[in-house]
């Protein structure tokens, strides 16, 4: 049993991004042995993706271009 | 505050039947090329408005970030597994490492240091319960995220949009540090996030005192 776990606002650092590398580290491992902790993360990534979701949509000035250029990056690297 | 949420629901009809999951399996499966491209016009504008809040640039730079994540999307596509995440997450959690390595290499040029990609675990195993998980994290949370109090779904945004953490929306806000965990552990009560045990004490006084 884990007896300490980091508290909501830690995780929410992790799964939003700002959490500093070592403290993110130390969260990644906790989360390999507490599943209760994995799933609290597994539901604020969530939370990230309806966030990213509900986003104001702004147009791409050409988003053709940066289409095909995505995918002319992807098969020059397939190569 | 430059945080903006759709006031309503009302893309087209065709976007909304759109299966994000299927595009990803397609381009996953053999670089299908019509599902990435109906990927990239229904998320590209989207992530624009995702990465400019959190990098405070111009918005080429932004538009070529948002390029690298979509590069990304497709590259990583064969990975997505439907039952451990939803489409939206899935390509959300490829968008935060993106802006986690670009703000990194703004503050100092190591070419030697970790990438998000090798902090994070994407390769999660897949269990009944993550399956689970994921259907029922995109049925409650969408729901409920609309629903928030303005004041949580305030620090919620700034944390997720503009990538600040507790201390910097602490900051932001001029309100305690204390204030804004608190904010964040109603939110996730509210979103049926399950808390530590060590923290329902705590919520259980922030209850009391609502």
């Amino acid at each position: 049993m884990i007896g300490r776990h980091p508290d909501s606002a830690l995780l929410v650092e992790y799964a939003s991004g700002s959490l500093e590398l070592a403290p993110s580290i130390a969260i990644t491992t906790h989360i390999q042995f507490c599943d209760q902790c994995r799933r609290t993360v597994e539901s604020l990534q969530a939370v990230g993706g309806e966030m990213l979701e509900e986003a104001a949509s702004v147009p791409m000035t050409c988003w053709t271009m940066f289409l095909r250029t995505s995918i002319a990056t992807v098969h020059k690297s397939s190569l | 505050m430059n945080v903006r949420f759709k006031s309503s629901r009302k893309s087209a009809p065709m976007e909304e039947a759109q299966d994000w999951s299927a595009c990803l399996e397609r381009v996953g499966s053999h670089g299908d090329r019509e599902a990435f491209s109906a990927l990239f016009a229904h998320f590209a504008p989207l992530l624009k408005s995702f990465l400019a809040a959190g990098a405070g640039q111009n918005s080429e730079n932004i538009e070529e970030l948002v390029q690298e994540t979509m590069v990304k999307v497709w590259r990583k596509a064969g990975n997505y597994n439907r039952s451990q995440s939803n489409a939206n997450t899935w390509i959300y959690t490829i968008a935060r490492n993106t802006r986690i390595d670009w703000i990194r290499k703004q503050i100092r040029q190591n070419p030697n240091q970790l990438h998000a990609d090798d902090i994070y675990d994407s390769e999660a195993t897949v269990t009944p319960h993550s399956s689970l998980i994921a259907l029922r994290n995109k049925r409650d949370v969408s729901a409920e995220i609309k629903k928030l109090p303005p004041a949580q779904s305030e620090v919620l945004a700034l944390m997720y949009f503009q990538g600040h953490s507790g201390q910097q929306v602490s900051e932001a806000l001029n309100i305690p540090l204390g204030t804004v965990k608190s904010r964040v552990r109603l939110a996730l009560k509210r979103l049926k996030i399950a808390l530590a045990e060590n923290e329902l004490e705590l919520e259980a006084q922030e209850e009391a005192h609502a």
